[in-house]
């Protein structure tokens, strides 16, 4: 299948989309990103990562009702589907696998890098 | 900058409703309008920067018009790149022979713009140059003919009286390399020029320090370029600094820019005219002024040229008459002729081939033979493309018909084929501009040529690469489109094999015309190889190994007698003369001479009359035929002359020894009107091959500008370090410029010699690409026949045997191709390129068959190459599969 990789980014995008169910729309998400990530981000990049997760079919939009903001313009409101679910559980599973598979010792005598951010 | 208005500002709104497609246009913009809201609450730093930081960022691939992206064309194209992707990855050997045989001649293309735009660019910089001309003269004295870039000295102030429609006009006196004196030091100076003040109104010179008011009306004035400020002086600014130059001092009023690359001249030093010891010489029958005019708008060069005969007429008449008695209107009715007439001066560096030009100029014969080139290589290589893809239909023949089957039309298909051809062109042409980056260095090194970025800058190739991508693309396309195009579903889906051999009859014609084109190539390196040795080899009446000139040597004042003695009194130095005047390059001067009795000006000729002394002939060995060299011992011989051949045949003399010679109207040749010839030397070439032999007569006189010296070839060491000793101790100041006279000669053809070089290397570049199309369509052919090889092998062939059979149908090939070719070269080489030397190498055998076995011998390693693995081949291999 082409395409079915889910990049970091989408795949925290496509998990407030599954959270903020019913209001998934492109600020609002930025908004969210912001705030609960801590990092900032485009509208722009969060538009075109919602397009990419609608075109591999894990969200399905839809327009919402007109309202007297936005210029009257409509929402396009993302849902996650049940591809999307399966994509983020599988990320999931991995994720808990290889947790389980770290033996105590790795985490012996850590040393502190620093971090150049 | 704060947001103030309710309202986003609408050039955003404009921005994103012009770039992105419709169906993202409503979201977006209602985010951006909310967001909007949203900066407005907050209290923020840069809102406005943030808001256009988002806007910007909607700019995204997956939102962006596309046109045509979901027409019928645009999926069509798509289609069609995508179908030309694969079939060239498919292939990458094939795509390969094609895409870098192109580049390759892309890229020489590209190296014969530059050089050709450059060629033609001369002196097309100045202000006005489209109006500027060059007085040159047409004279015939008797059967003396003379194409000569200069005019007599009073011309132009004549000129400037009975012509008051010239804007302006004026005179320049080139004074060759010369050494500079600024201080205790000296710098050798390339070339300077007396210049007449009115040339600054011809010749715009930028300057970068001074100004034009009043510049070279002062005796003593002089501009020099800033270059040479920086060399003598050390910087740029030096208005009102003053050098020196062989005892005389001039203040530098001005500093003007480098002379372009491109111009016919290149002074470095221009001085004021009117100093010169000719400046105001009243004598028209002597030549030594470069004269330059500026039509206004108004006038066109024969209009003016029209007026001029009745002028010179005025002028020039009494002269005549005051030396040879005949009229104006009788020297012309005797066959003479006076004749002068105007150069547009952007013409002169590639059309004008004059007696005495400045510097050796271009030849619109080499930009032809080059354009000629660079026309050939590119055929070469398009017919390699479309060689290949006609060979290989008919692995494509199924494709067409399964396409047809299902419904493509004859259009989609050509449109097909032409997208694959000019996929190739693109990638070729990327190629190409890299290669052109990569070895742009050299060629700069090499040619001397100062370009830019070719692409963009002054040598504009861009748009001309556009336009030949088009052409290129579609010319490389067109015919394997029909012809692709042209099957008929039914026949080529029954398996009828024979497709790819029914281009057959083109394809050959196609090879043919390639390997045409290279021999002409060869054959036409191969003349101009031989025309340069001959040049280098001719005997040139005198030796020019093993022979030092030092210059300069009128620094030494009255010392140079001592240091010439000092250096004859040397072991190794077989022998020394004095005279600046020598047969390479040197100084020049003419006059006409005539024979004592003689009434007629028609009768005389002009001569070189070079002052020498009693060592010249022996140290050039210069052969004298009849008579004696010089006696330092006889007093008479201070009135003697010697002549060479072509002066005795010109005077048309008998008996020449002891036969007096006279200048006209009692001119006065180095303080002597009389001559008695004592002897007669061998013709020796001056300048260079291009120019017919001059009459030269030698005479005993003193000129001290330069020191030749001849020495055995193993004493070279020696007579270096004799010749830098000896200057120390006569000369601690001045440095010693020397050179070795066949070094100066060589240096005369350099340019000559280059151009040769560079078409050498164009030659083989072409039948490179040649032999990598044949390369290709023999890997293709033998591929297709490799059943046949296995049969043949399984019956008994030998892999001889088995590898002629592939070589002869080339073969054919090749020998028609250098039979048609090689009359057309023969014919080419003589009439085009032979023709302009009036010395000029013969036709041999070996120029006949060379080209053809060069040909043959490539083509049938190239062939082989592909062959002799086919037919060694296990025939089990290329039978399995039946």
């Amino acid at each position: 299948m082409k395409g079915s990789y889910l990049g970091e980014f989408e795949e925290i995008i496509l998990l407030l989309v599954a959270m903020m169910n019913d209001d998934a729309y492109g600020l609002a998400i930025k908004d969210q990103f912001e705030q609960q990530t801590g990092r900032s981000s485009a509208i722009g990049a969060v538009h075109s990562a919602l397009n990419r997760l609608e075109k591999k079919g894990f969200v399905d939009s839809k327009m919402a009702d007109a309202t007297s903001e936005r210029g009257g313009r409509r929402k396009r409101i993302f849902f996650v589907t049940a591809a999307g679910k399966s994509a983020l559980e599988t990320s999931r599973q991995l994720r808990n696998k290889l947790w389980d598979q770290i033996p105590e010792l790795s985490w012996k005598g850590l040393k502190l890098n620093p971090v150049w951010l | 900058m704060a947001v103030k208005s309710d309202m986003p500002p609408k050039l955003s709104f404009f921005i994103i409703q012009f770039l992105c497609q419709q169906q993202y246009q409503e979201e977006i913009l209602g985010d951006l309008e909310e967001y909007y809201v949203q900066l407005r609450k907050r209290q923020l730093n840069y809102k406005a920067f943030r808001y256009w930081y988002h806007t910007f960022n909607f700019i995204r691939l997956y939102a962006l018009k596309i046109p045509f992206k979901n027409s019928i064309i645009g999926i069509m194209f798509k289609l069609n790149l995508l179908v030309a992707i694969r079939s060239l990855l498919r292939n990458k050997f094939y795509s390969f022979i094609n895409i870098f045989g192109l580049a390759l001649g892309l890229t020489m293309c590209m190296f014969i713009a530059i050089f050709v735009i450059n060629e033609s660019s001369y002196d097309k910089h100045w202000e006005n140059s489209e109006r500027i001309y060059r007085v040159v003269s047409d004279l015939k004295f008797n059967d003396n003919e003379f194409n000569m870039s200069v005019t007599p000295s009073p011309m132009a102030n004549s000129f400037r009286e009975e012509f008051p429609e010239l804007t302006a006009i004026g005179r320049m006196q080139n004074g060759g390399g010369v050494m500079a004196k600024v201080g205790e030091n000296y710098f050798d100076i390339n070339q300077i020029a007396y210049t007449d003040h009115q040339i600054l109104d011809i010749f715009k010179f930028p300057l970068v320090h001074g100004a034009t008011e009043g510049l070279l009306t002062g005796p003593a004035d002089a501009m020099i370029s800033a270059s040479t400020s920086e060399k003598l002086f050390g910087e740029t600014n030096t208005v009102g600094k003053t050098f020196e130059i062989d005892g005389t001092e001039w203040e530098v009023k001005a500093v003007y820019q480098d002379i372009p690359q491109n111009s016919h001249f290149h002074y470095d030093i221009m001085m004021s005219m009117e100093r010169h010891p000719r400046a105001n010489s009243q004598v028209w029958l002597s030549n030594n002024f470069r004269t330059y005019i500026l039509l206004d708008e108004n006038n066109n060069p024969e209009q003016f040229e029209s007026k001029l005969p009745l002028t010179i007429k005025k002028y020039v008449g009494p002269q005549i008459e005051q030396i040879s008695g005949a009229t104006m209107d009788e020297f012309l009715a005797g066959g003479g002729r006076l004749r002068y007439y105007l150069q547009p001066v952007e013409s002169i560096h590639l059309e004008s081939d004059l007696q005495i030009e400045i510097e050796a100029n271009g030849d619109i014969r080499y930009v032809y033979i080059f354009i000629i080139a660079g026309i050939f290589v590119l055929a070469i290589a398009i017919i390699n493309f479309m060689n290949i893809s006609t060979a290989r239909s008919s692995l494509r023949a199924k494709e067409v018909g399964l396409r047809k089957v299902i419904g493509s039309k004859r259009g989609l298909l050509i449109g097909q084929f032409i997208t694959e051809s000019m996929l190739n062109t693109v990638l070729a042409m990327v190629l190409a501009v890299a290669m052109l980056f990569l070895v742009l260095p050299i060629f700069r090194n090499f040619t001397e040529i100062s370009v830019g970025n070719p692409l963009f800058g002054s040598i504009n190739l861009w748009d001309d690469l556009l336009i030949s991508l088009v052409v290129i693309g579609l010319l490389s396309g067109i015919y394997p489109a029909f012809y692709l195009s042209s099957f008929i579903p039914i026949k080529v889906l029954k398996g009828n094999l024979s497709l790819g051999l029914r281009s057959g009859k083109l394809r050959n014609i196609l090879v043919v015309l390639q390997f045409s084109a290279s021999v002409i190539l060869i054959f036409g390196a191969l003349v101009i190889y031989s025309q340069m040795n001959y040049t280098m080899q001719k005997s040139l009446g005198f030796e020019k190994d093993q022979a030092l000139v030092i210059n300069d040597t009128y620094w030494l004042g009255s010392k140079v007698d001592a240091f010439k003695n000092e250096l004859l009194n040397n072991q190794v130095i077989e022998n020394a003369t004095m005279s600046s005047f020598l047969p390479v390059t040197g100084s020049r001067s003419d006059s006409p001479l005539m024979p004592e009795g003689m009434t007629n000006v028609e009768g005389a000729v002009s001569f070189q009359n070079w002052p020498v002394d009693e060592n010249y002939i022996p140290t050039l060995k210069i052969k004298l035929v009849e008579g004696r060299n010089y006696d330092p011992s006889l007093a008479s011989d201070s009135s003697g002359i010697i002549i060479n051949q072509t002066a005795v045949k010109r005077l048309g003399l008998k008996d020449p020894i002891g036969k007096k010679l006279k200048t006209i109207h009692q001119f006065d040749i180095y303080g002597r009107n009389q001559f008695t010839i004592i002897g007669v030397v061998e013709d020796f070439h001056i300048d260079n091959f291009k120019s017919e032999i001059w009459p030269v007569a030698l005479i005993l006189g003193r000129s001290t500008g330069a020191i030749t010296v001849r020495f055995q070839a193993q004493n070279t060491q020696q007579v270096m370090e004799l010749v830098e000793q000896k200057w120390e101790e006569f000369s601690p100041n001045v440095p010693l410029s020397y050179i070795f006279m066949d070094q100066q000669f060589e240096d005369q053809y350099a340019s000559d010699q280059k151009l040769g070089t560079l078409f050498n290397l164009f030659a083989g570049l072409a039948i490179f690409i040649a032999c990598l199309g044949l390369f290709g369509l023999a890997a293709f052919t033998t591929d297709q026949r490799k059943k046949e090889i296995g049969i043949r092998k399984v019956l008994g062939a030998s892999i001889p045997n088995l590898m002629t059979l592939q070589l002869s149908g080339y073969t054919k090939l090749l020998i028609v191709s250098i039979l048609v070719s090689l009359p057309v070269a023969w014919y080419v080489t003589k009439e085009y390129f032979l023709q302009q030397f009036i010395y000029r190498t013969d036709f041999t055998v070996a120029m006949f068959i060379l080209p053809g076995l060069i040909i043959l011998l490539l083509a049938w390693a190239t062939v082989s190459l592909i062959s002799y693995g086919a037919s060694r081949k296990n025939p089990v291999e290329n039978l399995k599969y039946e």
